[in-house]
């Protein structure tokens, strides 16, 4: 394990980037080599609550994606299982993006080497529409009038057109039901170590990107870049790897808190639970988004699953079937409770699941290097 | 199934061994409440969360699956594919609000006829008391 | 080429934003809008229904020549009085003026059908944030399964304490979920049902099913007796539009009008799917539609996302949003170039 503190080499990315630019660089550095057809990315679209996950093949079209959007809690990972399966890729990856496309890649959806996976620490996104409510209320601005936004040190920091800065602590805005998305707060991969790289601020000096480098692809990628002159590098000081880490750890910490709260003391009993999912429409949104399914004929879809419309619908036949497919391998994306028209808490009880499955397994979802042991053909002893 | 009030279990058995199990029981003359309806499968490990959920929904109050003694699978390790499997239907079960005792997995090879006999009776009885 | 774009959901009149995927210019699948503020990100089946429909179109090309030619002879070779153009909420604002400024032209009947809704007075219609406030609402017809999105509003109204009533002929999803379901035989009692409830000041009636224009006329002169709000959720996503801005007939009326007429011109509509399979029995009959209908001559236009769009959703609020696609190799024309030509 190698770490590194970059900075870019292109005026042009260091106007707009995050810290360093490393992450813009490197894509470039990809694209220009042509090791890549194309590099999928979020696109700022309207303004900063609005991203679109955007395929570019140029690099003006790449300078455009540069800088983060924490307020567009978008996927990547079903587009290319779905769309650009035999293309050369290079994808940028929140961590949830990289657990994701591990799950599909030990579904063979994806193949690792048709794929650069360029990481994003995360310590949370916010949903767009929470985002624009809370600025409205805790910062007494209009939402249009930000520029730029940002998670740091425990703050939400927003940056106005007239350039001046306010920040709000997350802490105040959780416990009002705002700031970060409820799986967000109760995720535990803050780095995404199964991308080639690992780019972030936590530990970085001013100026320059942090990044962690997880695979010889990545040493490969960043050695090339250096090569080439797309970035400068200096070594990070023990101290800085240090705070980095502590960032991290502290993050965990909180993420258990947050399980704890959201999926013990605050879970809807069973049957108020199951009065929640008399209302699914069965509509397969959660299904179409999750990006662990991955099957080319749905279970779901069978004549034998379905039911009479004007009766009541049992979930057992919807959610059980989809538990019963996937929930082992539940990262905890948050696509599906986003997506549902009918505001079911999903991700809750499909974490909670993985929960279970992983004390009693030893199976981190995303993360453990070999498949599910669901899918193996060992013979383990396990306790009845 | 019809809405009557009598227990139904609807029970998997696995062509080698379960299946096997019942029959020894039946020609053995041991009986065995009558409520159980087998459904003969080729392996345990042919059985997914599915098959029970379907069962469940359309009315079962129990539902048993029965394989190979672990190590005797007729196809190597399906029995062992099954139990992962079994350990995943319990936490669903639990998300879903049922009760986890309405579902029973074990091994019975097809000598043991006293055991499957053993089995369904307690299964019985332990449903006739949750519907009091 | 992949490309993404923000776009509208074009099978009902809630208005939802979407994101179409296209590869190659050809619709692909659907992506999330998060940012968008009637449906935050979320669709129901409705709509991925028919984007799995129109992505099985492949067309990009036609041969309109030879087809507008044919179909300027009918028009000429027939009296005006005996053309009759149907039209529906499928199609935009921009077509939709452009067909009335033909028809008007023309001297032909411009008509539609809206599934017995008429046009009412704006303001008495709830905004969906009314929904979200109400304290008491009355839903007629299956709300969750066929408009899902104002579904979730009315969860959001339950979570905010709500009493929800649910009145339909049949169980349904939305009574299932309701503190109250009263099920009825007809519409035909429909007012007096509602009359039977304890209004209060801030009750919303939500209905997306009427079995003719003579209930609902009745049902809105309850509601503005008792100056209560309603949300009539229509069939199509410009719907609103198209009962502004034309005559829309009732089911007997329609079936009237087109045997009268000898020749129809359908924009956007296939009446089979309410009236009897062999109503065009002798007619002449040419259909533009973005989905190919299989009726008379068929002219296939662009889809709703291949141009600049712009819907009124049903509580009157138009959103506008461009190409989607871009897409240099499909040379199919709009309605509104297509009338151009006639």
């Amino acid at each position: 394990m190698k770490y590194l503190q970059i900075k870019s080499t292109n005026e042009d990315i260091l106007q707009n980037c995050e810290n360093g630019g490393a992450v813009t660089s490197l894509l470039l550095s990809l694209l220009d080599d042509g090791k890549v057809d194309g590099v999928l990315n979020l696109k700022k679209q309207d303004n900063v609550y609005d991203g679109i996950p955007t395929f570019v093949t140029t690099k003006e079209e790449l300078l455009e994606t540069s800088g983060s959007l924490h307020c567009a809690p978008l996927m990547t990972s079903d587009i290319i299982a779905k769309f650009l399966k035999d293309d050369k890729v290079a994808v940028t990856t929140k961590p949830c993006d990289a657990m994701a496309i591990d799950e599909i890649i030990k579904r063979n959806g994806i193949n690792r080497d048709n794929i650069y996976m360029i990481g994003l620490n995360c310590g949370g996104t916010v949903s767009p529409v929470t985002a624009e409510k809370m600025i409205k209320l805790f910062y007494d601005v209009d939402p249009e009038d930000v520029v730029k936004e940002e998670i740091n040190k425990g703050q939400f920091i927003i940056e106005l057109k007239n350039g001046e800065e306010k920040s709000v602590k997350i802490d105040d805005l959780e416990d009002e039901g705002y700031g970060r998305r409820n799986n967000c707060q109760r995720c535990e991969l803050k780095i995404p170590r199964k991308a080639d790289v690992a780019c972030g601020n936590w530990g970085s000096s001013k100026g320059y990107t942090f990044v962690e480098i997880n695979t010889p692809k990545g040493e490969e990628l960043i050695q090339n870049a250096i090569d080439k002159g797309y970035i400068e590098v200096k070594e990070p000081s023990e101290k800085q790897i240090t705070i980095r880490g502590k960032v991290e750890n502290v993050m965990k910490k909180m993420a258990k808190k947050a399980q704890k709260k959201q999926l013990e003391k605050e879970y809807p009993t069973p049957e108020e639970f199951n009065e929640i999912l008399t209302r699914c429409i069965k509509c397969y949104r959660c299904r179409d988004v999750c990006p662990v399914c991955n099957c080319k004929v749905c279970s779901l879809e069978k004549e034998y699953f379905q039911e009479n419309p004007t009766e009541k619908p049992d979930p057992l036949l919807m959610h059980g079937i989809r538990l019963g497919h996937m929930s082992f391998s539940c990262i905890n994306c948050g696509q599906c409770e986003d997506v549902c028209p009918m505001e079911i808490p999903l991700a809750k009880m499909y974490q909670k699941v993985q929960l279970k499955y992983k004390e009693e397994t030893g199976y981190v979802s995303g993360v453990t290097e070999d498949k599910p042991p669901m899918y193996s053909g060992m013979k383990e002893e396990i306790a009845e | 199934m019809n809405d009557d009030k009598e227990i139904k279990i609807v029970g998997f058995c696995c062509n080698w061994c379960c299946y096997g199990g019942a029959d020894n029981a039946g020609t053995s003359r041991m009986a065995y409440p009558p409520n159980i309806r087998i459904i003969r499968v080729m392996c345990s490990g042919r059985i997914n969360p599915e098959m029970v959920f379907k069962a469940f929904h359309d009315g079962a109050d129990g539902v048993f699956v029965g394989g190979c003694h672990i190590g005797d699978c007729h196809y190597d390790a399906g029995n062992y594919k099954w139990r992962r499997r079994a350990h995943l239907i319990r936490h669903i079960l639990d998300e879903m609000n049922i009760d986890q005792r309405r579902f029973k997995h074990d091994w019975v090879s097809a000598s043991e006829g006293a055991k499957f006999q053993r089995l369904m009776n307690e299964f019985y009885e332990e449903l006739s008391e949750m519907e009091e | 080429m992949l490309t993404i774009n923000h776009t509208i959901c074009p099978e009902c009149s809630i208005g939802c934003g979407l994101n179409v995927i296209s590869k190659d210019g050809i619709i692909v699948g659907i992506n999330p809008f998060k940012n968008h503020e009637i449906n935050e990100g979320k669709n129901c089946k409705n709509c991925t229904d028919y984007i799995n429909k129109i992505s099985a179109l492949e067309n990009k090309t036609f041969n309109y020549e030879e087809v507008i030619s044919d179909i300027k002879g009918m028009l000429n070779n027939t009296d005006a009085d005996k053309i009759t153009i149907l039209t529906s909420g499928n199609t935009d604002n921009n077509d939709l003026d452009n067909l009335i400024k033909f028809a008007d032209e023309k001297g032909f009947d411009l008509i539609s059908y809206e599934y017995e809704f008429t046009k009412i007075n704006p303001e008495i219609i709830a905004s969906y944030d009314e929904v979200e406030k109400a304290d008491q609402i009355i839903t007629i017809g299956d709300i969750f399964r066929k408009n899902s999105l104002i579904g979730r509003r009315i969860i959001h109204a339950q979570q905010n304490g709500a009493k929800t009533i649910n009145i339909y002929t049949e169980t349904n999803l939305t009574g299932f979920n309701s503190d109250e379901f009263r099920q009825i035989d007809s519409c035909d009692q429909l007012d007096e049902i509602v009359n039977s409830i304890d209004l209060t000041d801030n009750t919303i009636i939500i209905i997306n099913e009427i079995s003719s224009k003579q209930n609902y006329e009745n049902l809105i002169k309850f509601v503005e007796e008792k100056g209560i709000k309603v949300l009539p959720l229509l069939k199509h996503p410009n719907s609103y539009s198209i009962l502004e801005k034309t005559e829309s007939l009732s089911k007997d009326e329609l079936a009237n009008k087109i045997q009268d007429s000898e020749l129809l011109l359908l924009v956007n509509e296939d009446p089979r799917e309410y009236l009897e399979n062999d109503i065009f029995e002798g007619k002449e009959v040419v259909s533009l539609t973005q989905n190919c209908t299989d009726i008379g001559i068929k002219v296939p236009l662009k889809v709703w996302c291949q141009k600049d769009t712009s819907f009124t959703n049903s509580a009157g609020l138009t959103q506008e949003y461009s190409d989607a696609i871009n897409d240099d190799d499909n040379t199919l024309k709009t309605l509104s170039e297509v009338l151009k030509l006639l």
